[in-house]
């Protein structure tokens, strides 16, 4: 049978290398201890050599490509196979084909027996080779034309970007007793059993923007325009791609009366017709524990919520186990001062962690 | 109309459909007249044909040349060789009589002889349990019927009896007792025109016979698991309908054959060659031989086992092939 030539053992920690470079071409003898490829890890460049003498099959991956040790590199058809099973090579069927579509042939890998090139290899190439055509120097495999909601959110988010110069600040919030409260209140099956972290987060924001009225506002040139309501933002991933439904007057609105009017958002609602003055994110049920979001303009503030999860911290000098998740806040240096946000953190802040009395 | 009928009696009902309708018809060979045939197959022919149905002794050269003689002189002889390993026992008649003379006497004559042999069915040993028909195919002149159904028995036979051509109808041993359709009166199955007896796209598999049934029950098996297989029973190995095998392959692209006789130059050997020479573009897997290797047929079941190809074995091979 033909002789592999694998990925070697680069040391305990690697699992993987770069094939630098072929420096044998398939159909060409090698003699064994011949050098016919070379390799590289973050740590060596080693050269891989022939265990036989005989003639290189197929390459098996491309110059540039990662491959795990132990991987085949190539195979070498030693001189007494000739009469053996069948080489690696293209059948006849797929050699027509890859005529007919213009493919080279070269590079294919061979799923048949002994790695044989089959019609459907080809058949693959051509599948996922694209379109044909190059972007930016690129092979392109397809074009897909953004939704009108998508590209309006791709030109504000730019725009945002481009001219509200960001600061993000984060901070770690006790949530223990909100989790508590949140276990009873599923207990008790109360009118507020439904509650989710990006309620309870949209009350906090809510009430520290009617408690620091400069935050609801946007930078206009030469003015900050504050507003008369509190309209927040939620951030929903649906079908139609990332949109932001409006909950209005969220200031005003009790804990339950707010829950519902989220829930109907994410059962599709489009919200309140009106606004927003600044926006809720949260994608902490994915795990993610902070970000350094973008600005919904003409907004101030965002606010991306983390993961909810246990932590051990410190409390009054002991590790205690906590239910703990960092809130991310992005901020318009335009329309607010390092300072100014913190304290508007802060008082977000210790909205959530004393839930009982403030939300 | 159409009723079941063991795969013996289908050719019994042609012999004797063609004693009825042919007077030149005469049917004979070892145990052939009184005996009604080793196989069981002729038993009552004797009776209703008289000496139209007689023994000969046990010499095959005689029995073949006796058939030459009997067809360029107007008969339309029936022959058995009870086994057809015996055709190398009647060599000289069969390959240069049979084969060459209506060449060798300038199309004066014609030989319209049927040769009825009883084949494979390996475990009788090896004098007893070739499959003959790659020495004959390989001969020009003499044309090779391979019924594999009852149905094919008799329209086969019919044909033969028919032709003005030497025909030599393998009859397998192990299919005798086989019973499936047969239509009723005059039946009759062409020369050269293969049949798909089952459809699929993933792998051509050409056998016929003993090996047919095999092919089947694996390509029953790989259907369970989703590999389609398309077994193509060539019914007659010369004429050999190339077009059919070549249209398959387009499909599917990958052709085995299997066959209950030695690797070797087979028919498998042929077909591959035709497939290069016809669908050479269209094969996108090498060419796959199930054959017996190259020894002779043993007698004991288990050496038998370990070298004709089983159900298993063909299951194995086109798995790997189309894996």
């Amino acid at each position: 049978m033909a002789a592999e030539v694998r990925v070697p053992r680069m040391g305990q920690s690697v699992s993987d290398v770069v094939l630098v470079a072929w420096c044998a071409q398939p159909g060409s003898a090698v003699r064994a201890g011949d050098v016919v490829a070379r390799v590289e890890s973050d740590k060596s460049d080693i050269d891989v050599e022939a265990p036989v003498d005989g003639v290189l099959g197929p390459h098996q991956a491309d110059e540039g490509d990662s491959c795990p040790v132990g991987a085949v590199l190539v195979r070498i058809v030693t001189a007494g196979e000739a009469d053996g099973p069948t080489a690696p090579g293209i059948s006849p069927k797929a050699r027509r084909r890859a005529g007919e579509l213009g493919v080279d042939t070269s590079a294919l890998r061979g799923s048949g027996p002994d790695g044989l090139v089959t019609v459907a290899d080809v058949e693959v190439a051509v599948a996922t080779a694209g379109d044909g055509s190059t972007w930016q120097g690129r092979r392109v495999a397809s074009r897909r034309t953004l939704s009108t909601v998508e590209r309006a959110t791709a030109r504000r988010l730019a725009e945002s970007w481009r001219t509200a110069p960001h600061f993000v600040q984060m901070v770690d919030v006790d949530l223990t007793e909100a989790a508590s409260l949140r276990q009873q209140w599923r207990e008790r099956a109360s009118s507020l059993a439904a509650v989710t972290w990006t309620d309870l987060a949209v009350a906090a924001l809510a009430r520290a923007l009617a408690r620091h009225p400069e935050m609801n506002a946007a930078f206009d040139g030469d003015a900050l325009v504050l507003f008369d309501e509190v309209n927040v933002g939620v951030a929903v991933d649906g079908v139609a791609g990332l949109t932001v439904p409006v909950v209005a007057g969220a200031d005003r609105l009790s804990l339950a009366e707010l829950s519902a009017a989220i829930a109907a958002l994410a059962d599709g609602d489009a919200g309140a017709p009106v606004a927003s003055t600044a926006t809720v994110s949260n994608l902490g049920a994915l795990g993610i524990r902070a970000g350094t979001p973008v600005l919904n303009p003409p907004e101030t503030v965002l606010l991306f919520v983390g993961a909810v999860e246990d932590r051990v911290v410190a409390v009054g000098g002991a590790p205690a186990v906590r239910t703990m998740a960092t809130l991310s806040f992005a901020f318009d240096h335009r329309a607010t001062s390092g300072a100014a946000a913190a304290r508007f953190v802060a008082t977000v802040r210790s909205l959530l962690e004393r839930p009982t009395r403030n939300l | 109309m159409t009723r079941q009928l063991k795969y013996a009696h289908a050719i019994r009902e042609a012999l004797a459909l063609e004693l009825a309708r042919d007077e030149r018809v005469m049917v004979f060979g070892e145990d052939v007249g009184v005996n009604g045939g080793v196989w069981g197959a002729l038993r009552g022919l004797h009776e209703e044909f008289g000496d139209r149905v007689f023994d000969t002794p046990i010499a095959e050269n005689l029995i073949v040349g006796m058939a030459v003689g009997m067809a360029m002189r107007g008969l339309r002889p029936v022959a058995e060789l009870q086994y057809s390993d015996f055709v190398f026992c009647a060599g000289d008649e069969v390959f240069l009589k049979a084969a060459t003379w209506r060449y060798a006497h300038g199309g004066g004559v014609d030989l319209p002889l049927v040769v009825r042999m009883a084949s494979g069915g390996s475990g009788f040993g090896p004098e007893h349990s070739q499959c003959t028909e790659a020495y004959l195919m390989h001969t020009p002149g003499i044309r090779v019927a391979v019924p594999s159904t009852p149905a094919d028995a008799k329209g086969l036979m019919t044909a033969a009896i028919r032709s003005d051509d030497p025909v030599f109808v393998l009859e397998h041993k192990l299919l005798y007792p086989m019973t499936g359709p047969v239509p009723e009166g005059e039946h009759i199955v062409a020369f050269g025109q293969a049949v798909v007896r089952r459809t699929g796209d993933a792998v051509t598999i050409v056998a016929w016979q003993d090996m047919l049934r095999r092919s089947l029950a694996a390509a029953e098996r790989l259907a369970a698991d989703g590999i389609e297989v398309e077994v193509l029973d060539p019914v007659t190995l010369n004429p050999f309908d190339v077009e059919s095998l070549v249209r398959s392959v387009e499909k599917t692209g990958a052709c085995i054959v299997v066959e209950e006789a030695p690797l070797t130059l087979g028919v498998g050997a042929e077909i591959g060659a035709l497939l290069m020479e016809h669908a050479f573009g269209h094969l996108d897997r090498p060419l796959v031989r199930l054959a017996i290797p190259d020894v002779p047929v043993p007698t004991a079941p288990h050496l038998v086992d370990a070298v004709v190809p089983s159900v298993d074995r063909v299951e194995a091979a086109v798995r790997r092939l189309v894996a």
